[in-house]
């Protein structure tokens, strides 16, 4: 990504007035990023002017020619602070956007919706079962790293779920469910946590013959 | 196709996981250490799949072997030109049915065997997700069509962001999983031939 098409982004979000969001914005490198901030700062000043004065609906967007300006135009920045291979985002430009900090949702909340969305009809017990067995494995099994326990994780599992409860409609749910997170989780389990996870879903699903 | 694999049951089971996993997702990863099996496994499948009356075809790419920009394509500077990369002259081969590609592959693979940098792998990141589009930087996007499936062969993903990895699903394989025995056993099958019965009585 070059500054040059950052520009292009930008002047299209101008003339059309949208709103646009940056997913991983921090993975721009630092030289681009401290141009791209003089860009939002030309963006957001020829905004500010606007709402003063609704007749001056054009300005100069850097080097280039005259464009014209929406007033509803917004810009929107979504990242992970952090990670490997990401930059820090320079101070200029951090001024220039108010941040937000998101924190965990509450899973087993958005468990039990989309359970009862897949068809189960106990969703919530399920749910907490579903949780439960999240919980103790994060804590419980040895840390790898391509184990996850999060939120996107927990949506794969829901969907296979819901699509073996429709092929079968007519077997216990707690089954259905049984079966989907260990279908799903077991290729990734390393020999030494097999038997852990083993005894953690036999304890959440007592009396659970899995008919294959 | 001749693999001189023996069907053992740990690794059946693992070719299997493999499939179930492709079922749900569209891009797995396939960690293991050197020698765990992770390449066989995915070309038994394939076989099996092609065997089984759906056609699979694959394309194997290390990411690591090409820059980043050879690997997407990049835009050269100066003249503005286009230039595309490997794995975006792939996926739109795949997408579009072009050259090897046909309408009749019920699965088409790209594995990319190589272990992961963040330099290449976050590039994928939409990809990966429910999005299903590679985003070049020339603003084309190719799409994932349904019978496309990207696998990651690699050994370990200490590179990898957890953004990365929440996006895949995963096929461990352990060492023990496999093990050494079904190596020596086929190696021994070649030998069988010559009247021998040493070797086995040694192991």
């Amino acid at each position: 990504m070059n500054y040059m098409s950052m520009a292009q982004i930008f002047m299209g979000l101008a003339q059309t007035g949208s709103w646009g969001c940056f997913d991983e914005f921090n993975r721009i490198s630092i030289e681009v990023l401290s141009v791209v901030s003089t860009q939002v700062k030309y963006c957001l000043d020829a905004i500010r002017e606007l709402k003063l004065n609704p007749a001056k609906n054009m300005f100069v967007f850097m080097d280039f020619d005259e464009i014209f300006l929406r007033i509803t135009t917004g810009f929107f920045i979504t990242m992970n602070p952090g990670y490997a291979g990401r930059t820090e985002l320079p101070e200029n430009l951090k001024a220039l956007f108010r941040s937000c900090a998101m924190v965990v949702p509450d899973i087993v909340k958005i468990c039990e919706n989309m359970l009862m969305s897949e068809g189960f009809t106990c969703a919530k017990d399920l749910s907490k079962k579903f949780m439960c067995l999240y919980d103790l494995s994060k804590s419980l099994l040895s840390k790898q790293i391509h184990y996850d326990w999060g939120l996107r994780a927990v949506k794969s599992v829901l969907r296979q779920a819901g699509g073996l409860k429709r092929a079968e409609p007519d077997i216990l749910e707690d089954i259905i469910l049984k079966r989907g997170l260990k279908d799903f989780n077991w290729p990734k389990i390393v020999v030494e946590d097999r038997n852990i996870f083993d005894g953690l879903i036999r304890d959440l699903f007592p009396n659970i013959v899995i008919v294959p | 196709m001749n693999l001189q694999a023996n069907a053992e049951d740990l690794f059946v089971l693992k070719v299997v996981q493999l499939a179930e996993i492709l079922d749900v997702r569209h891009c797995c990863f396939i960690i293991g250490n050197p020698g765990a099996a992770k390449t066989t496994i995915w070309k038994v499948l394939a076989g099996a799949q092609t065997m089984g009356g759906m056609d699979t075809i694959y394309d194997i790419i290390d990411p690591k072997a090409v820059s980043a920009d050879e690997l997407f394509g990049c835009m050269n500077p100066k003249s503005k030109e286009w230039k595309d990369g490997v794995l975006s002259v792939i996926m739109r081969d795949m997408n579009k049915n072009n050259g090897p590609y046909k309408p009749h592959h019920k699965y088409k693979w790209i594995i990319l065997d190589g272990d992961v940098d963040p330099e290449w792998i976050e590039s994928l990141n939409t990809v990966m997700d429910d999005n299903k589009v590679l985003t070049l930087v020339s603003q084309e996007r190719i799409p994932l069509t349904p019978p496309m499936r990207l696998i990651l062969e690699v050994s370990h993903l200490k590179n990898a962001t957890p953004a990365t990895v929440s996006r895949g699903g995963v096929l461990f394989v352990n060492d023990s999983d496999v093990g050494w025995r079904p190596y020596f056993d086929s190696w021994i099958a070649g030998y069988k031939k010559s009247d021998d019965d040493v070797a086995d009585s040694v192991f």
